[in-house]
């Protein structure tokens, strides 16, 4: 029986950590996926009779609705998994669409330097002061409501992330020996960018896009919670806790059902980035 | 013209918060066809600063002052990098000082190789990755087939020096610039280094310019040598007639202290 190394030990957390991050995102990506087969009722339709029923494991609750019924009557489980849907294609697109401007930005700002850096750097500063949050609501308000609304807002406000940290991560690598070589041996600059620095950039820019899409999952859930999302028809997870606000003392349920799902959501994001990283890393990858 | 490389009355220096001191002032120097030419200087004499000028990899703090460094009769002062990248590039190579830093981490060690084939030979992929295994095989890499899929990280410092030499043979340079190949490494492996890389220009007549302070090495390994102090080349001279009897002051007593150092060591 072999000893664990400390490295290797490490290596196994966060190998467990990746998997149980990436099973967690599959399955709420079949979710999504299969949301008009695997619902038991529309999400949209109401009956008035029953609402407010109960979850299956309290008093008062039809075996019809298994996690309960909100104020209009509709199916709560099956809004959550239509609400997967929305929260995904947000995560997945405004944080792919952040990270990919960001990264543009940074790595040019931080390799090639001089004025171009200098233009990058104050315009993330200036960003940086609005509290952000704020400004995706301000920002929704402007260019109207809608899933795109909502994903161009996540990219106008989160490219800074990236762009920040990649910047700096260039800034460290163009110094380094390897670079000088490839800069000897005449390799073009953009050849260098690509080959050279991207590389050594990319297991922190796959633990920040991760962490950026539970931020995202987050921020939509902010702009339907304040009906600045897609149509208020739409079954989203902000959308529910924002109506399950109201009955919180008669049916919390409705409101905390989706906060689970938010949390669940986040948590698999940050654990698969995580572990990603360490994944990634190629002194680690032994 | 005979020499590949020829320095003339070159000088340089560095800004440091806006204080500005000298480095190189008015360095002489002249590096024949196939000669191993040694440059022999105490830390911080500038001989790593002549080593990127002539690479082109100088800090942006650095100006040049004045003077020239022909290649072949092309200045390569002044010249753009696109300029540098259609004349020069290919024909002067490097070994660095530091072999641990100087492989990209994150790439394996066939793909670096592979690349400047790619670049410089015009090789296509699968002849490159011949000519890599052929390259690692000639630097006395014994098990090539593996190495190429390795990770710098994953071979020690003799390892990744010798492929670090691979690459700069691989595209038949002209001038290869050594600077200080062997200071990171152990003593045995220095040997072996040191063989190796007069092995492999006897082989190829390319000519090398070999930067070291230690005179042992230089006079193992060079033809003719220069000495490097207070930013100028104070004595340059082939290997025999400067080690039998030096002209200028500073050699007396770099070779006099050497000579102390090596008794000191014998007797110990």
């Amino acid at each position: 029986m072999s000893e664990l190394t400390p490295t290797r030990r490490v290596h196994l957390s966060s190998l467990i950590r990746a998997w149980i991050g990436g099973i967690v995102i599959g399955l709420l990506i079949l979710i999504a996926i299969l949301a008009p087969w695997i619902a038991p009722h529309d999400p949209l339709k109401q009956d008035l009779f029953s609402g407010l029923m109960a979850p299956f494991w309290l008093d008062n609750h039809d075996p019809a609705y298994l996690l309960g019924t909100d104020s209009l009557g509709r199916d709560v489980l099956s809004r959550l998994i239509y609400g997967t849907q929305v929260a995904l294609v947000v995560a997945f697109i405004a944080a792919s669409l952040a990270a990919l401007l960001g990264t543009i930005l940074g790595l040019l700002a931080g390799y090639y330097g001089g004025w171009l850096d200098t233009v990058v750097s104050r315009l993330v500063e200036i960003w940086m002061a609005f509290p952000p949050v704020l400004l995706s609501i301000v920002l929704v308000a402007v260019i109207g409501t809608g899933l795109h609304s909502v994903v161009i807002a996540i990219v106008i406000i989160d490219w800074t992330r990236f762009c920040r940290v990649v910047r700096a991560e260039t800034l460290v690598q163009r110094e380094q020996e390897y670079i000088s070589s490839a800069v000897s041996i005449g390799f073009e600059r953009w050849t260098i960018l690509w080959r050279e620095i991207l590389p050594n950039v990319l297991p922190i820019l796959v633990t920040l896009l991760t962490l950026e899409m539970g931020i995202a999952v987050i921020v939509e859930a902010i702009l339907s919670f304040v009906g600045l999302s897609v149509s208020s028809d739409q079954a989203t997870w902000g959308g529910l806790i924002q109506e399950g606000r109201q009955y919180v003392h008669s049916a919390w349920w409705v409101m905390s059902l989706p906060m689970i799902c938010i949390i669940v959501a986040v948590l698999a994001f940050n654990a698969f980035g995580d572990g990603l990283r360490t994944i990634l890393d190629p002194v680690m990858r032994r | 013209m005979n020499a590949v490389l020829d320095v003339q009355n070159f000088s340089l220096g560095v800004s440091h918060n806006r204080q500005y001191s000298p480095i190189l002032n008015g360095v002489n120097l002249e590096i024949q066809r196939s000669q191993i030419h040694g440059l022999v200087g105490e830390s911080g004499a500038g001989k790593s600063m002549l080593a990127k000028a002539i690479l082109g990899i100088l800090p942006s703090s650095t100006t040049i002052d004045k003077g020239y460094i022909h290649f072949k009769g092309k200045d390569l002062v002044g010249m753009s990098r696109y300029e540098r990248r259609q004349i020069a590039s290919r024909h002067i190579a490097m070994i660095p000082q530091d072999p641990m830093t100087s492989l990209n981490p994150v790439r394996r060690v066939g793909n670096q190789l592979g690349d400047l084939l790619r670049l410089h030979m015009k090789l296509n992929r699968t002849f490159a990755q011949d000519r890599v295994l052929e390259l690692l095989n000639d630097v006395q890499i014994r098990n090539p087939k593996r190495v190429v899929h390795q990770y710098p990280f994953e071979l020690s410092g003799g390892m990744r020096q010798r492929v670090l030499i691979a690459m700069a043979f691989s595209c038949k340079p002209e001038l290869i610039i050594a600077d200080e190949p062997t200071t990171a490494l152990d003593v045995t492996v220095q040997r072996q280094i040191l063989q190796l890389i007069k092995q492999l220009q006897s082989e190829t007549g390319t000519s090398v310019l070999f930067i070291s302070h230690d005179l042992g090495v230089i006079a193992k390994i060079c033809d003719y040598v220069s000495i490097l102090h207070t930013g100028n080349v104070v004595e340059m001279q082939s290997a025999e007639n400067l080690f039998r009897n030096p002209s200028h002051e500073y050699t007396q007593n770099l070779l006099e202290i050497t000579s102390h150092y090596y008794h000191f060591e014998n007797a110990d």
